[in-house]
């Protein structure tokens, strides 16, 4: 027997997820996370699992793990003490970013600090120009006072940014060659490695981040793998990346920063999985907690993937899954405002005092007030029982907070509150697909998280989709999505080109230039070159635009045609994009990108036999749940006790330990052979 | 009947269908201005043209946005407009700003009558006139400015009309930008009115219409509420341009506030009156300056529409700087006069609201443009860019360095980009060390680029101001540092220019561009010597400047605080001082 097994570190629980490779069958374990010291939490987690299911720790064939070890480092400002090498007259960029504020009318609104302070930037002489050129030479000599400053300052980690660098890195290199020679102990990140792109401040900002979070991605898995080693399990161990793909550790202790954000990127993965044995090749997934909501679209089985994202404050330009966050989660504050609308979040009352439904002091109403008014959620106990819940202080809450200054009832105060956390999130849906060109309707629905399948069918009834799907275990999708992705790398290359002079042979040359880079690194890492493909694709916009739109390309040597269809196909995209193209206009091409995948075994999860359609076995009780103006007598099911082909017509409640399920009425529920549930009549056609 | 929560689905279906015209903008137009300074505005109106939601991205548009849109409605009625017209305009004097500002509208259409109307504002990189960029610093009348648009319709029933393109397009030195962004601008609209009528389709035209008048009242009525909690009383406040491009005598912005039941009056009377030069405000500018700082000191929270003007009654006398007369220039007041206007109202806001007005900020948007003809292909180009500097420190904290405030939040251009773009060599974009106004909060350091023009002579148009006078502190806190332009010729000699200059320069000129610092706020001897120290390690503050303004001492060589120095010397000061 054959085990993988995915841990993911989350705020409050590590899960677990282990897959028996012959069955194709999953399991899963939730333990209490260790912010102090996350792989306690981990070892804990594989142990328990390990022992549970009597399994030999030489019979892991892979470990994968994604770890917010560098996420935390960033937003905690806890990362170590690094420096910014960068050229004479630009140690302030990182500093002066974009020189926006961020908020347009409150003066008192701050900037997030700088990962680098002024004191340990420092300027070295030396100019590449804009064409790779060099117009000043490097002056070596200057570095060994900034080599004394960093060992008397105690620097852990240095950033090297040049301007102009990502077209010819060779000053970059120099340094570096330096830096390794006079202080080998010191880990030093080159920004024309971490990410070759054009625009300055964005590129240092990445570079930093790298080198700030470096020494402790690098403690954290030696520490790890020194712990896996004592309890025998010889896997090598695979981290989750923020593009969906896996890398070894080893990559992960250079390109540190590619782990960040990796959580929500292997719940989209988790969704892509799901696409694969379903038959809607488009898939919206929604990831709703406590506090907020992950959204994100995969069409034709692909995700999408974006270079603009923030964190923290700070722009991180690699490319990652595209999630769309907004404050809106169980947590979600409910509160009128001056001018007497009600307003939902962003605010959250968190895990700690919590809604005011779990007793824990919360006074405010949340979005899980209005569902246990309701009767949407179990209004006596959650998790199986081992939480109390006190519907009295719900209703208190929005009583006092709401109902009483509007002059109406609670369940109808309870109703707002739904209704506005639900105009939010469509609105967070909305950005994804209808703004990007998407039609809602064309798509299913996988929700997440404890909160997303209570929500999920409200929502596809507003934007028009036809199927909801919820996964058997969807508190657990993050950990469950790393079981099922290959490896990937992505590079990047700056090559300004204008149309008439780009031509498939040159377009090869720089490609195979990536190629050969990738292989030599995978090679490295331990991958046998069958198993690694590449897709490739190019950043096109109109001469003279500031944003560009990726366009795939082909993997067959390009030629004429190729090189006009990609030019067709940035049209056709700009128009779905943005409503209109200008195809009478030349079109430049600004990068060109690689992404080289290495295909792990595929995941295979065991099909379960359709039993008959009569769900009874798993009922549980009855409840008064609050529909369209009035309470309705609605049965309660237990999902771990529904089987496949069990079906259910709405009103129903289905509750299990981490989630609570609604089917409205007109609404049916049909489980399907992986244990999904899908709601289908939600008004879509 | 309205509801609470209807409101605010409303609000947030509304917002978001501004924002997504915004993406639409910004994401495909060519101009720098628009594309990477963001220096444009999206908003959907009631058919009368009242402004109901805006997604701005600059305070400035504010103003211009709430009356555009009404004025053209004039000379526009209902029964001359058909499905699928689309208005342009940019003459400040029916309703604007300054010329390259270009606003473009769409009536949306629906069972033959006009629900609703799109909009958005977008700074055009030229439009013709004296100089590159269309913003001359020393234009004498607004026919030297730009060609100037008055309300015609550029879409007929559902076609752009390729004559009136033709002419803007001759009269503009970057034809392509124009062209481009035109389009831009057009598609914007277009998203908006798929997205309004979809609303219409989900919520029925009659509950879409009574929504957009509630978020109107919604507004009015937020507004008043914070009104109704503020003293009540009269108080003034007088600040100065320091020139206008032609001389350099200093001109007076003045403001009288009052706050009434629920009402503010705000009279600008003994302002001086309008000037010879570009400095002169339009009423929509004015107005865009008097929203921003009833919002921001008020409550930023409150939507920008309609409702926010209700409550205020603004007096901008003719032919004054703050409302000047046809044809006086109008093209820098965006630039200085519109931070000006601001700094003066919110001067006379700090009078009865110390604890939540800032000090001075820079107090100009520091605009810096290059123009001519690039060696490297022989065509035109114009690089346009304002610059931020200190924010004013307040009582809860120290003013940001080197960032844009109050009217504006326009982006940088990065290096990389100036200098793939334009034939210029960037030698150095950081803070100003020692520019800060010292206080027990500090404001913030300014900022300093310095650009090379590259193997061709150059036009050059620097607008800037706090040249002479400071941007104040407050209770107690120092003035922020003047802004300073310096040209280097190519052998390397040095000159001090004006805080206004339009001029060409030959190939190998150095322009070191540096903008001012922001004021601070209370005794900079109350300032803690710990934070005054991690100044002097970051740089920003020198050893010298430490113990003068801040009595601190710093040891030299370590860098750390000497405490007994600093006590002994903080009491001497106030002694002093005293």
């Amino acid at each position: 027997m054959s085990y993988r097994i995915a841990v993911d570190t989350g705020g409050t629980f590590t899960d677990i997820a282990l897959l028996k490779e012959k069955e194709g069958r999953v399991k899963v374990e939730k333990v209490s996370s260790t912010p102090q010291n996350p792989a306690l939490a981990v070892m804990r987690g594989i142990k328990k699992i390990m022992e549970k299911e009597k399994i030999e720790p030489s019979s892991l064939t892979y470990l994968l793990h994604g770890t917010t070890v560098a996420t935390n480092a960033l937003l905690e400002l806890k990362g170590a003490t690094t420096s910014l090498l960068t050229t004479r007259g630009f140690e302030d960029v990182l500093e002066i970013g974009r020189q926006t504020r961020p908020s347009l009318y409150d003066s008192s609104f701050q900037k997030p600090p700088p990962v680098v302070p002024r004191d340990l930037r420092f300027e070295v002489s030396e100019r590449t120009l804009y064409d790779g050129s060099i117009s000043q030479e490097l002056r070596f000599e200057e570095l060994e006072d900034i080599i004394k400053e960093i060992e008397e300052k105690q620097v852990e980690s240095v950033a090297i940014c040049f301007i102009h660098s990502y077209r010819n890195p060779r000053h970059e290199e120099l340094v570096k060659e330096v830096l390794a020679r006079e202080l080998p102990h010191l880990f030093v990140s080159c920004s024309a490695d971490v990410l070759p792109e054009f625009r300055e401040y964005e590129r240092m900002s990445t570079v930093c981040i790298n080198a700030y979070v470096m020494p402790a991605i690098k403690r954290y898995l030696e520490y790890l793998e020194e712990e896996l080693r004592k309890e025998g399990i010889r896997s090598t161990l695979y981290i989750m990346q923020s593009n969906g793909g896996i890398i070894t550790s080893g990559v992960a202790r250079e390109q540190s920063a590619r782990t960040l954000l990796s959580g929500p990127a292997g719940g989209v993965i988790a969704g892509l999985h799901l696409a694969k044995n379903i038959k809607n090749k488009n898939i919206i997934t929604m990831d709703m907690g406590g506090t907020s909501l992950d959204v994100s679209l995969i069409y034709q089985g692909d995700p999408r993937y974006s270079t603009e994202s923030y964190i923290g404050g700070y722009p991180l330009k690699l490319p990652m899954i595209e999630i769309h966050t907004i404050g809106a989660g169980g947590g979600s504050i409910a509160r009128l405002d001056q001018g007497g609308a009600l307003k939902v979040g962003p605010e959250s009352a968190g895990a700690f005092p919590g809604p005011a439904g779990y007793g824990k002091g919360g006074t405010e109403p949340t979005v899980t007030d209005a569902n246990l008014i309701l009767g949407r959620i179990n209004p006596s106990f959650l998790l199986g029982g081992e939480m109390e819940i006190h519907l009295d202080k719900a209703r208190e809450a929005v009583e006092e907070k709401l109902a009483r200054p509007l002059n109406i009832t609670v369940e109808e105060a309870a109703e707002g509150i739904l209704k506005v956390v639900n105009a939010n999130m469509v609105r967070g849906i909305r950005v994804v697909s209808v703004e990007k060109g998407f039609d809602p309707r064309e798509f299913s629905l996988v929700a997440f998280g404890g909160a997303g399948p209570l929500h999920a069918p409200d929502l596809a009834r507003e934007l028009g989709i036809k199927e909801v799907i919820l996964p058997p275990n969807p508190g657990i999708n993050s950990a469950l999505g790393m079981l099922a992705a290959d490896v990937r790398r992505d590079y990047v290359l700056t090559r300004i080109m204008q149309e008439k002079v780009i031509d498939g042979y040159a377009l090869e040359e720089l490609f195979d230039e990536m190629k050969e880079e990738a292989l030599e690194e995978l090679r490295r890492e331990g991958f046998d070159p069958d198993i690694i493909s590449f897709v490739r694709s190019a950043d096109l916009r109109y001469p003279r635009q500031a944003y560009e739109i990726n366009v795939s390309l082909s993997e067959e040597r390009l030629t004429k045609d190729d090189i006009k269809e990609m030019v067709q196909a940035y049209h056709q995209l700009h128009r779905q994009f943005y409503g209109y193209n200008r195809e009478e206009s030349s079109i430049e091409l600004v990068n060109l990108r690689l992404a080289a995948v290495g295909k792990m075994k595929s995941l295979k999860l065991e099909e379960n036999e359709l039993q008959g359609v009569d769900p009874s076995r798993a009922f549980l009780t009855y409840r008064s749940v609050y529909f369209e103006g009035g309470y309705v007598k609605t049965p309660v099911y237990q999902r771990d006790k529904l089987e496949a082909g069990n079906e259910i017509q709405g009103p129903a409640v289905i509750e299990q330990l981490d989630s609570t399920l609604i089917v409205f009425p007109q609404e049916k529920a049909r489980v399907d052979s992986l244990l999904n549930i899908l709601i289908t009549g939600t008004g879509g056609v | 009947m309205i509801d609470a929560a209807t409101l605010e689905v409303m609000r947030n279906a509304l917002q978001s269908i501004a924002e997504e015209m915004g993406v639409t903008l910004i994401r495909t137009a060519l101009s720098p201005n628009i594309k990477d300074r963001k220096d444009c505005s999206t908003a959907i109106y009631t058919p009368d043209g009242r402004l109901v939601a805006q997604a701005e991205h600059i305070p400035l548009h504010l103003g211009l946005m709430q009356s555009v849109v009404k004025e053209v409605l004039k000379a526009y009625p209902r029964e001359k407009l058909s499905p699928g017209d689309a208005l342009i305009i940019n003459d400040p004097y029916i309703s604007g700003s300054h010329l390259p500002d270009i606003c473009i509208f769409l009536p949306v259409f629906y069972q033959g009558e006009i629900i609703g109307i799109m909009a958005n504002l977008a700074h055009h990189v030229d439009v013709g006139g004296i100089t590159p960029g269309s913003t001359p610093s020393n234009s004498t009348s607004i026919f030297q400015e730009g060609i100037r648009i008055p309300p015609v319709k550029i879409m007929k029933k559902g076609k752009l009309d390729g004559e009136i393109m033709e002419i803007l397009s001759r009269n503009v030195r970057t034809s392509f930008e124009f062209n481009g962004d035109i389009r831009a601008q057009i598609a914007a609209n277009a998203v908006g009115m798929k997205r309004f009528l979809e609303l219409i389709d989900r919520y029925g035209k009659e509950d879409v219409i009574k929504y957009l008048e509630e978020l109107i009242d919604y507004s009015e009525r937020a507004l008043r509420q914070e009104i109704k909690m503020l003293p009540r009383g009269s108080w003034e406040y007088t600040d100065y341009l320091e020139g206008d491009g032609i001389t350099e005598v200093p001109l007076a912005i003045k403001v009288k506030v009052n706050i009434n039941e629920d009402t503010i009056y705000l009279d600008f009377n003994g302002t001086d009156s309008q000037a010879q030069g570009p400095v002169n405000s339009t009423r929509p500018v004015t107005l865009a300056c008097v929203y921003y700082v009833v919002k921001s000191v008020l409550n930023p929270e409150i939507p920008s529409n309609e409702g926010i003007s209700l409550p205020l009654e603004v007096n901008t006398p003719e032919g004054t700087l703050v409302n000047p007369l046809y044809p006086a220039p109008v093209s820098n007041a965006n630039i200085n006069t519109a931070q000006r206007i601001a700094d003066v109202i919110l001067g006379a806001f700090s009078k009865f609201l110390p604890e939540r007005v800032p000090a001075a900020s820079a107090g100009t948007m520091g605009l810096f443009t290059i123009g001519g003809v690039d060696p490297r292909n022989g065509e035109h180009y114009s690089y346009v860019e304002t610059y931020g500097g200190g924010q004013g420190a307040s009582s809860r904290g120290d003013g940001m360095d080197g960032v844009h405030t109050n009217m504006t939040n326009t982006r940088n251009t990065p290096t990389e980009v100036i200098e793939i773009a334009y034939p210029l060599l960037v030698n150095r974009y950081s803070l100003r060390p020692d520019t800060e106004g010292p206080g027990k909060h500090r404001g913030g350091m300014g900022l300093c680029r310095e650009i090379e023009v590259l193997g061709h002579e150059a036009q050059v148009t620097l607008s800037s101001e706090r040249g002479k006078i400071r941007p104040w502190g407050l209770k107690g806190g120092k003035p922020g540092a003047n802004s300073l332009n310096i040209f280097k010729d190519a052998a390397g000699k040095e000159e001090i220019k004006p805080a206004r200059i339009t001029t060409r320069v030959d190939s190998g000129t150095k322009i070191i561009y540096n903008t001012p610092g922001g004021g601070g706020y209370g005794s900079p001897y109350e300032r803690d010597p710990l934070e005054v120290t991690r100044d002097v390690k970051k740089g920003l503050v020198s050893l010298e400047r430490a113990e003068r303004e801040y009595g601190v001492v710093v040891d030299p060589e370590r860098k750390e605080l000497d405490l007994q120095k600093t006590i002994d010397l903080r009491k001497k000061l106030l002694k002093d001082d005293i």
